[in-house]
């Protein structure tokens, strides 16, 4: 035995053995046992009659026929023929408007959207929508009620590898350098999936994985388990570009192509530009919900941060087979550059402009032949998001 | 070790369902009500609380009893259920702070070695919760890294990992309390 092992065994006695429990067993525990055996024996019950009540309904119902036919019962999320048009937000300093595809926009004072430079100021959860203004936010997609807040104490946020969830991160009072005492994963309907865990050496989480939270660490990513606390991959990158699943899409400063690596399996995939054009902007991207498509802005010349007057157009790299492809039409001036996918993943938004001009936004729907422009006027935005 | 067959397990729920559940227990309390309530207290930091989660603890376990498909391992649903509350309590990182000022200094008594100690228990406080739980499994209840594992789900590795790691940070902490 070491002798750290000796010294942690005696520091461990000389701080617990003095703790000792309450004598006997207290009665109101076994009171409170036999009550919740009984529930979950009721509660188990209830549901096997539900299930096989269920299950002749259906079986009764398949056999006249009557199931394709027949209304949604209890479902949230509508029919297809029902679904809710596609919307674009933007989220600006205390203001945010919403865009349809007839390029209507409706403007809202949201003071709660303070400024500020958050990774994420607002995403798509679900079918939902998370912002960011010093708390964390749930905004009601059809801006009827005021914003709720998830969660009051957290840093920032960013978007969970699932789809109904953000991680956020609880600050560090004691550190000195914007430290985080904690990640914590909550779904949007406020529950706790993964409670508080430090991160490394207290250091924010860039990307959320379905294998971990991806950090830097010497000059490498690290994809970190936060239920294990391990480190389960490690590998080498520049700019983080958008996630989904195990993928996570990044590329060198210049951005001259895009790789796109697989943390489940190793894998990596580089993607070269379209015909024509010279680099990508990886870290303004996206990929689609189904994550068969990565849309990111796409230039004819390797960027040049003193060149905002310049155009982008939006491109899309197909992960099945690592091509990319151009979209016709939707070329935009550089600068506050983003990509919204809606939830069902056929259409795509695509914003340009810098601030105090004017903003463009174009959105492609899947299988046309090209990007169309809406004709809208809003103000200043910093985020985007699209249902 | 004798593998536990479906039989076994068979054979320990109908010996089990004969007693009544205030028995059933009144032994796995007897039994491991102060360890629950000391790993509690290492990782919550704070008695009360500690007592509560034991509570709970208890009680959910209790409400499961019947169910378990193997009853003998009551034990290591009980500590689960201790280190899921404690993490789920959630706070447990500001209860440290707090707690490192309600440290007890350590007195006369204790051994010359005492400043280590008392380093340690600091340090201790401060590891992450799992870790924590890892060290406490395994230097204060002597668990094997199996039993480890199976007491926080996760593989024999992960164990191996956590507490490895817990005794890198421990070690860390020491130089650099020395310089």
């Amino acid at each position: 035995m070491s002798d750290l092992e000796r010294e942690i065994r005696r520091a461990l006695k000389g701080m617990l053995d003095p703790v000792e429990p309450v004598r006997s067993l207290p009665g109101n525990t076994v009171r409170r046992a036999k009550v919740r055996r009984f529930l979950s024996a009721a509660i188990a019950g209830s549901l096997v009659v539900l299930v096989i009540a269920a299950t002749s309904w259906a079986v009764i119902a398949i056999r006249q026929g009557a199931l394709e036919d027949s209304p949604r019962v209890g479902g949230s999320s509508p029919a297809p023929d029902e679904a809710a048009p596609p919307r674009l937000y933007l989220a600006g300093d205390g203001e945010l408007w919403m865009v349809d595809l007839a390029g209507r926009a409706r403007h809202v004072k949201l003071p709660e959207l303070s400024p500020g430079d958050p990774p994420y100021r607002i995403v798509r959860r679900g079918e939902r929508l998370v912002a960011w203004g010093y708390e964390t936010y749930l905004l009601d997609p059809e801006l009827e009620s005021q914003p709720q807040v998830l969660i009051n104490d957290s840093l920032f946020f960013i978007p969970s590898s699932r789809d109904d969830r953000v991680w956020v991160g609880i600050p560090d009072s004691d550190s000195q350098e914007g430290g985080l005492e904690a990640v914590r994963e909550v779904s949007v309907n406020g529950q706790v999936t993964v409670p508080d865990v430090r991160p490394p050496d207290g250091k924010w989480p860039e990307r959320s994985l379905d294998d971990g939270l991806v950090f830097t660490e010497e000059g490498q990513k690290i994809v970190w388990d936060p239920v294990t606390e391990d480190v389960v991959f490690r590998f080498e990158a520049g700019d983080l570009g958008p996630t989904h699943g195990n993928l996570i899409a990044w590329c060198n400063a210049s951005c001259e192509s895009v790789n796109i690596t697989d943390v489940a399996t190793g894998s990596q995939m580089t993607v070269e530009p379209p015909p024509g054009f010279a680099a990508f902007d990886v870290w303004a991207g996206m990929f689609s919900p189904d994550g068969t498509t990565l849309a990111l802005p796409v230039r004819r010349d390797v960027r040049d941060i003193d060149d905002a007057g310049s155009e982008v157009q939006l491109g899309l790299v197909d992960v099945t087979d690592g091509t990319a492809r151009v979209v016709e039409g939707s070329n935009v001036r550089d600068g506050y550059n983003f990509v919204a996918w809606t939830s069902s993943g056929e259409h795509v938004f695509f914003t340009g402009g810098v601030r105090f001009e004017d903003r463009s936004i174009v959105v492609y729907r899947m299988g046309d032949e090209s990007a169309q422009l809406l004709q809208v006027n809003v103000g200043d935005f910093f985020g985007a998001a699209a249902l | 070790m004798r593998v536990r067959t479906s039989a076994d397990m068979v054979g320990a729920r109908r010996r089990f369902r004969t007693k009544p559940i205030e028995n059933h227990l009144a032994d796995l309390y007897s039994t491991h009500s102060r360890a629950a309530i000391r790993l509690a207290f290492l990782l919550t930091g704070d008695r009360d609380i500690a007592e509560d989660i034991c509570q709970e603890a208890f009680t959910r376990v209790g409400g499961r009893l019947g169910g378990l498909r193997d009853p003998e391992r009551a034990s290591g649903y009980l500590f689960k259920t201790v280190v899921n509350l404690c993490r789920g309590h959630g706070r447990g990182l500001r209860r440290d702070r707090q707690l490192k000022e309600k440290l007890p200094n350590p007195s006369a008594n204790h051994l010359p070695d005492v400043a280590v100690r008392d380093q340690l228990s600091r340090a201790l406080m401060q590891l992450p919760i799992r870790q924590r739980a890892a060290v406490f499994f395994r230097f204060y209840e002597d668990l094997s890294e199996g039993q480890v594992a199976e007491v926080l789900n996760c593989t024999v590795g992960a164990a191996r990992s956590l507490t490895f790691r817990a005794m890198e940070r421990l070690r860390n902490h020491l130089q650099e309390e020395e310089r």
